[in-house]
């Protein structure tokens, strides 16, 4: 099959944990990877991004598959049921809003910059040499923190996933993949979807 | 060669690629030089794996086609096919590119099974593998005697390795295990020896094919991939194995398997990371 551009976006995937180890500020990027899959799911993408362009995907798609990486288990059935993943997806969710409160401390100038990333929401990683000062305020490289550790461990995770399960277990439980979901389930509810001969 | 000099609709081919997916899909007709007959290799894809999967198709009278074997899912990772000069016999070759069996984590599963020489006795019915364990068979077959074909090997770049593992490098056809043609997997009956011009095509059907077939033709259990849509995550890793594009996202919400597309192959229900596509026997 023709390859097209859209197959190697795994490139970016790797490109932006790499930069982030070189400098923080480039964690702003990650925003494309949440912001991109919400507006296709919002304004008639569907799952486009899933389906297509997500590199991360891609990546534990081709470590997993083509590198033979995967165990390739079946998942275990918890980690797929509605219960998991839409609590997994509100648990992430909270620990989104707690990074952005913590943003909005040092905005207001009650708590200072800490250069810290936080692997797996616990694991206090000193991330000193990626932050070299900088010309933007001090809550610019606080989100950059935050957001670099919500990537870096749901890359953590979903590897770890990746070596016990399927390569692209990730996708099973994947909040922005639930999150889009449950969007084209609200936006298509009256749809009725084509029969299918019998239920598996 | 152009398929268009053969008077066939071709689009009536199970599988056969539609215009859209052409970017993905080709399709190439070997025609034999000195009988009517002429095999077709279409619809190949590359999927996330990097495996070819072909449909094979062996027609016969040019004036008049009548296809007379089509095999769907048929493995062609690369894909070479040499006739005999006898006009009964379609040797048909694969070809595996080197790099890919070095990166493929399924190079065993391919060192054992992906390169065989498939003789196809059209006259007979039936059909012989010969299993050769060179990484890059490259050669090409000529008949030597009615039943005995000499092996020629073309690439110099590898002539030092065993190629083949034929110890005279000959083909005696009497010496090789044959199996009746609907022995082949996914082979689908339904087209099997179906004139193509309904008016004109009773007469040229050979009778002992169908013979052949009405005994067997419910024998191998039929499976489709079923979906079980509340736990489907969408996340589409389905759409790019899918050799024959039977699968789409319904409204992003959970994967659709076309039954009427769908040859059975599996692998969708292999990748799925949910494990949510099972493979279910259907009634024939």
């Amino acid at each position: 099959m023709k390859k097209h551009w859209y197959d190697y976006l795994w490139i970016f995937s790797v490109v932006y944990l790499l930069l982030g180890f070189f400098n923080i500020l480039f964690a702003w990027l990650g925003l494309l990877c949440f912001l991109i899959p919400l507006f296709m799911a919002l304004f008639g993408g569907k799952k486009a991004y899933c389906n297509r362009y997500c590199g991360r995907g891609q990546l534990f798609g081709l470590l997993g598959g083509r590198f033979g990486l995967s165990s390739r288990r079946d998942i275990p059935s918890f980690l797929r049921s509605p219960w998991f993943r839409y609590g997994f997806l509100a648990f992430f969710m909270t620990m989104f809003v707690l990074m952005l409160v913590n943003t909005y401390f040092v905005f207001s100038g009650a708590q200072n910059l800490r250069e810290i990333v936080t692997l797996l929401w616990t694991f206090q990683l000193s991330w000193h040499w990626a932050y070299h000062g900088t010309a933007f305020a001090p809550w610019i490289a606080q989100f950059a923190f935050g957001f670099y550790s919500v990537m870096l461990t749901s890359t953590v995770l979903g590897l770890f996933t990746m070596l016990l399960f399927k390569p692209r277990s990730w996708c099973v439980y994947c909040p922005m993949g639930t999150m889009t979901q449950l969007i084209c389930r609200v936006k298509y509810h009256s749809q009725q979807a084509p029969s299918q001969e019998e239920d598996a | 060669m152009n398929i268009q000099d053969w008077n066939f609709d071709f689009a009536s081919l199970p599988s056969w690629p539609n215009e859209q997916d052409s970017d993905s899909v080709c399709h190439e007709l070997y025609e034999h030089p000195s009988s009517d007959l002429a095999c077709i290799i279409y619809s190949i894809i590359e999927n996330t794996m990097c495996k070819h999967v072909g449909c094979l198709a062996i027609l016969q009278k040019k004036e008049k086609p009548v296809l007379y074997l089509a095999i769907r899912s048929f493995l062609v990772p690369q894909h070479q096919i040499s006739f005999s000069s006898s006009g009964s016999q379609i040797f048909l070759q694969t070809h595996i590119d080197d790099e890919f069996l070095k990166t493929s984590s399924y190079s065993e599963s391919f060192r054992q099974h992906a390169r065989p020489l498939l003789v196809l006795d059209v006259a007979q019915n039936r059909f012989a593998y010969i299993r050769t364990h060179a990484y890059n068979p490259c050669y090409s077959i000529k008949e030597v005697t009615p039943h005995t074909f000499s092996v020629v090997l073309n690439d110099p770049q590898t002539s030092n390795q065993p190629l083949i593992d034929f110890s005279k490098k000959t083909i005696d056809l009497r010496t090789l295990e044959w199996f009746p043609v609907e022995e082949i997997e996914s082979l689908s009956a339904k087209y099997f020896g179906r004139p193509l011009d309904q008016s004109a095509a009773t007469k040229s059907k050979p009778p002992e094919i169908k013979q052949e077939l009405s005994g067997s033709e419910h024998k191998r259990p039929k499976k489709k991939a079923k979906v079980q849509r509340a736990f489907c995550v969408s996340c589409g890793v389905c759409l790019a194995t899918c050799p024959t594009k039977a699968i789409s996202m319904f409204l992003g919400i959970h994967a659709h398997i076309d039954a009427a597309r769908c040859v059975g192959c599996g692998k969708c229900a292999l990748a799925c990371p949910a494990s949510v596509i099972k493979m279910r026997e259907v009634a024939p």
